[in-house]
């Protein structure tokens, strides 16, 4: 990456700057890079929709983990090297956004977004991402949201909620369980397993448009399906009533091949970017491990070894790591494998049971579910395990949530 | 063999279940499916008894079954290990209790749920839980059901008994239902 290596030449030479307490490095994780100081101005225009807007942004840029963000004048604003400022006009329903350099307000660029065509909030987030770029050269992430199942009763129904915690609802409910949701690469169909027939089935689900149907219904499990990073085949579990094997099939159910073959249990598969290896795990050994293979099923490998449960991995969309769950002391916890040096790194260390950690499509944040709250929620936190927060507050129960894709413009 | 010598005995015991009961039970079950069903189901009874280990007492099962029928029997739910999905030495008893009485009721069939308790990943406790009610599956066919009366269906560990986060609850939670279609 030449541009990686520019941003790095730039970061460490700008004074002030400081490498992040922890293991890992700059040179090694280029989305533990700190943060770039800048100065937000609250948003000028519409009264109401212009501070709405003002605020998505602000939220987009802080969780984003790239930047220190001042005010305008307060302490540790002169630091800033570039200012951010907007106007919202909804007579000409335009919001223009202006990057320019406080130092000698020159400008570094300037976005425009037809309010008509995207709305207020998607305006703010596709500001939100332009800002990224120009900033740090990243491709953002304002724009993608969160897919997750709830609890209700002894049912559980599908529920999205964009990145920054806003716009939550229901997507799914039919009165039955509705588990482990797994986004396509692109696009905003998802894959999920419903006792909706009265037998673990997979379907498939358009988020936007509510369409949907049946994947696959052979008699017992028909779950745990993870998408090929071209998003054209589809790794799941079949179990045909008895043991849990991994399949492959073709998006459009064709070409069905069976990947495991052992006695003992074989699931939750998760391919690697290039979609030539397939992590998964198996108790072949006796207790839960990380293994991977081809995705044709040849060479087999153990990948964990130290912990006596491994499970629930997702390869990074850099494909350096896989991040998963052991039991610890106290409950499951979150760690992350290196592939480099096949250390793995321990993510979380609170209470509870943390869970289903996936990685946002860029690779620098984590989702995952947890019962640290009292009750399993839905936290993100930074590929490092810093930042935590809670992306779904009340008073749900929250499980297995799924990173959507960069939409489409 | 043994459910030959216990078609009197389980006739015996109906009359005078009827007789203890009130009329609105009695009207549950007709007398004639009590001698078709122990008639039909001896054949199949003997080669898997002695594979499983035997059944308790029959002394011991006819006090169990005064006062009640078939009909009011309650297939009470098996108990898993962690992590394990065989049957344990404790639950075989109340597995062979459940196959007497599916036995006698041939017409009956049977979905077996395999649970877990909270521990553990959603997608592995699905396998866990298909394991271990095919495990209870494979006992009842060794016993001599015929494998088409009963069918299978994993939980995971998505229908806790008992919400809580102790080893109590945990206990209770790894199990093995049995939805019986009399």
């Amino acid at each position: 990456m030449p541009f990686l290596i520019l941003l790095l030449i730039f970061l460490t030479a700008v004074p002030g700057y400081s490498q992040k307490d922890n293991f890992y490095t700059v040179e090694t994780y280029r989305y533990s890079v700190t943060s770039l100081p800048i100065i937000l101005v609250p948003f000028e225009g519409a009264p109401g929709l212009a501070e709405m807007a003002g605020k998505t942004v602000g939220r987009d840029l802080q969780i984003s983990g790239f930047f220190e963000i001042y005010t305008p004048g307060s302490d540790g604003s002169e630091r800033a090297w570039a200012r951010v400022s907007a106007i919202l006009d909804d007579s000409t329903g335009v919001l223009e956004g202006r990057i320019d350099n406080p130092a000698n307000d020159m400008e570094i660029a300037t976005y425009r977004y037809d309010l008509d065509s995207f709305g207020p909030r998607d305006a703010a987030h596709r500001f939100s991402d332009d800002i990224i770029r120009q900033l740090s050269g990243e491709r953002g992430i304002s724009r993608t949201r969160i897919l997750f199942s709830r609890r209700s009763g002894e049912n559980k129904d599908l529920y999205a909620v964009d990145w920054d915690g806003a716009n939550i609802r229901k997507v799914l409910g039919n009165s039955s369980l509705n588990l482990l949701p797994a986004w396509a690469p692109s696009g905003s169909k998802v894959l999920y397993t419903t006792y909706l027939n009265g037998n673990p089935d997979l379907h498939w689900l358009d988020v936007d448009t509510r369409e949907g149907g049946m994947v696959s219904n052979y008699p017992g499990l028909n779950t745990a399906a993870a998408w090929s990073p071209d998003g054209t085949e589809i790794a799941f579990v079949l179990s045909k009533g008895k043991n849990s094997d991994i399949y492959v099939m073709k998006r459009d159910g064709s070409k069905l091949r069976r990947i495991t073959h052992h006695p003992a249990i074989d699931t939750d598969p998760t391919w690697a970017p290039g979609g030539r290896q397939i992590s998964f795990v198996s108790d072949r050994s006796g207790s839960p491990q990380l293994y991977r293979m081809n995705s044709d099923g040849s060479d087999v490998t153990r990948m964990t070894f130290e912990k006596g449960y491994c499970a629930s991995p997702d390869w990074s969309p850099q494909g350096d790591r896989i991040v998963f769950v052991t039991r610890e002391e106290g409950g499951f916890q979150i760690r992350v494998l290196d592939l480099a040096d096949q250390e793995s790194y321990l993510l979380t260390v609170q209470s509870g049971n943390n869970e289903n950690p996936e990685w946002s499509p860029d690779g620098r944040h984590i989702v995952f579910a947890s019962t640290r709250g009292g009750r399993s929620q839905i936290y993100v936190m930074g590929a490092d395990g810093s930042n935590t927060r809670l992306l779904v507050p009340g008073n749900h129960e929250d499980y297995t949530p799924s990173w959507s894709p960069r939409p489409g413009s | 063999m043994k459910m030959q010598k216990m078609v009197p005995l389980v006739l015996g015991v109906f009359l005078v279940g009827a007789m203890l009961m009130g009329c609105g039970s009695s009207e549950e079950l007709p007398t004639g499916d009590i001698t078709d069903e122990s008639g039909s189901s001896a054949p199949g009874a003997g080669s898997g008894v002695g594979e499983t280990g035997g059944i308790p007492g029959d002394s011991d099962t006819d006090t169990q079954t005064i006062g009640q029928t078939d009909a009011d029997y309650v297939f009470a739910n098996i108990q898993y290990e962690f992590d394990k999905y065989r049957i344990t030495s404790g639950s075989r008893g109340t597995l062979t209790e459940h196959g007497k009485v599916l036995l006698n009721n041939p017409d009956w069939t049977l979905r077996i749920e395999g649970h877990c308790d909270e521990r553990g990943t959603v997608e592995y406790n699905l396998s866990l839980g298909e394991k271990r009610a095919d495990a209870a599956k494979e006992f009842l066919v060794q016993y001599g059901i015929d494998k088409s009366r009963i069918t299978t269906i994993s939980y995971g560990k998505e229908r806790p008994l008992d919400p809580s986060s102790s080893e109590a609850a945990w206990a209770k939670n790894r199990r093995g239902e049995f939805r019986v279609n009399r």
